[in-house]
């Protein structure tokens, strides 16, 4: 059978004009499918992404029809005064903008190109959350962790916020550290000029300044002439004192390939570096097989390390 | 039925909750009959989003499940029609579709002729017949046939021969399809 032959039989049977044997050729195929199906490992995660579409294809469409024409015009002249000022919010409460989120997991450091082409750089362990699309008069994130931001000037303020500070910039680069956890959020400014609000403060910094909020005594501190270090912005992989079963297990889930180690002297040893996010798989293995004198071989089905 | 009544009335929530518990078993399926992640999706995607906006002219006459079941086995059908008609996945088709189809393919015509025989074995004579599987079916010599009917070996070896010169043909070709398929 080749391949014009099963368009025929396909095309007859789904206009029901297959023969009886035709017929039970696709029918023993799907019976097939059906017993030997299995359920990949990463299905789940397939799962979340269809639910989403799914979300956003049956999301209403918000009609005013339903409103009473008396009530609309009442609506409407109460709405007038005070909508041009709030029509981005309006806006946003009628159709919501689709957010995207992004996780940077542990040792990785992800590099994301904003819908207004500024990017953010995230530090392992970091979290970001932006619409689709900037809309209305400022371009707002969320963040948590560590984020290196270089920001596109544009009239349109761009704010973050994080757990404890909310940061306002029109166009510079600066580094943002504050979550959930920590006890000194801060922001580093590598250029231009930067506005921080925290509960009870505004402060303006600008670069090569630093600003830290201690939580605990509630109060905040300036650092002058600091060096900000945003050397890690452009490594993909960092660990610190980490085994090298954990980088063997990142490196596996990273370039989808099987690392085999038997070897238990070699996997407990701690591996400290980073790194670059040029750097491909093969710059990577270099590095580890020099710094260890490891014998690493590449075969078909993957990589076996001596 | 429950659920089916839910999700007519519009409940967002029962609706989510029904692909969150077919998922697996409607995803792998998907998988299984496209090879590939991403039509797999779309096809589950599809039934269920169309699904939803027919919801209040929704006639299920079985269960959930099996509607679910035959509308994914229908949309994989036509998403299969889709991939074979698709330049860039010809290499996937003729390594991972074409074998399956054409090994099942090869199975139903083994079957058929053995069908034929036995057709065919049906149409000789009472005694020829018995004498034809005794011989080929349980695997007895002449000898034993003859002492185990109590007629002489003449006889055995005169209507066996009448049985395999009907049956010729379809021996014949299982044996080369036998042969094809070792």
């Amino acid at each position: 059978m080749n391949i014009s032959q099963v368009k025929r039989i396909l095309r007859n049977y789904l206009s029901d004009r297959a023969s009886d044997k035709e017929k039970m050729l696709i029918e023993e195929y799907l019976q097939q499918a059906w017993e030997n199906k299995e359920l990949p490992a990463d299905a789940d995660i397939h799962r979340l992404v269809v639910l989403d579409n799914i979300r956003k294809a049956i999301r209403p469409k918000v009609y005013l029809r339903w409103i009473s024409a008396a009530a609309a015009s009442i609506l409407i002249l109460v709405l007038a005064g005070t909508s041009y000022n709030y029509r981005d919010e309006i806006t946003e409460w009628i159709h919501p903008m689709p957010k995207i989120l992004v996780v940077a997991e542990k040792f990785r450091i992800k590099k994301i190109l904003l819908p207004d082409s500024s990017i953010a750089i995230l530090n392992a362990g970091a979290t970001i959350e932006y619409p689709e699309n900037f809309r209305g008069k400022f371009r707002a994130v969320r963040i948590n962790g560590e984020a290196y931001f270089d920001v596109v000037p544009d009239k349109h303020p761009f704010v973050i916020e994080s757990p404890n500070l909310q940061i306002k910039v029109l166009g510079t680069s600066f580094v943002v550290t504050d979550s959930n956890t920590t006890l000194l959020p801060k922001v580093s400014v590598k250029t231009g000029k930067v506005a921080v609000a925290a509960a009870n403060f505004t402060q303006q910094i600008s670069a090569d300044e630093e600003l830290i909020f201690d939580l605990f005594k509630n109060q905040i501190n300036i650092v002058h002439h600091q060096d900000i270090n945003t050397d890690w912005t452009t490594k993909s992989l960092v660990f610190n004192d980490n085994s090298l079963k954990e980088v063997f297990a990142i490196l596996t889930d990273l370039y989808k390939i099987q690392i085999r180690c038997k070897d238990v002297d070699i996997t407990n040893q701690k591996f400290t570096g980073a790194f670059e996010a040029n750097d491909d798989l093969d710059d990577i293995l270099r590095i580890l097989e020099v710094s260890y004198r490891l014998h690493i071989l590449k075969n078909h089905d993957g990589i076996i390390i001596k | 039925m429950q659920d089916v009544a839910l999700i007519r009335n519009g409940d967002q929530k029962a609706f989510e909750t029904c692909f969150n518990h077919y998922w697996p078993s409607l995803y792998s399926f998907a998988l299984k009959i496209l090879g590939n992640s991403a039509d797999a999706k779309d096809v589950v995607q599809q039934v269920f989003i169309s699904i939803w906006a027919r919801r209040d002219k929704l006639n299920i006459t079985t269960s959930l499940e099996s509607y679910l079941h035959q509308a994914v086995k229908y949309q994989s059908i036509k998403k299969l029609q889709e991939i074979i008609n698709r330049p860039e996945d010809l290499e996937h088709v003729q390594e991972f579709i074409l074998p399956v189809l054409n090994d099942i393919w090869q199975k139903m015509e083994t079957a058929d002729i053995f069908k034929q025989i036995d057709h065919q074995l049906d149409k000789l004579p009472g005694k020829t017949k018995e004498i034809f599987m005794l011989s080929r079916k349980q695997q007895l010599s002449i000898s034993e046939i003859a002492g185990r009917l109590n007629i002489s070996e003449k006889t055995v070896r005169n209507q066996l021969h009448i049985a395999l010169k009907a049956l010729r043909h379809h021996i014949a070709v299982a044996v080369v399809m036998s042969q094809l398929m070792s």
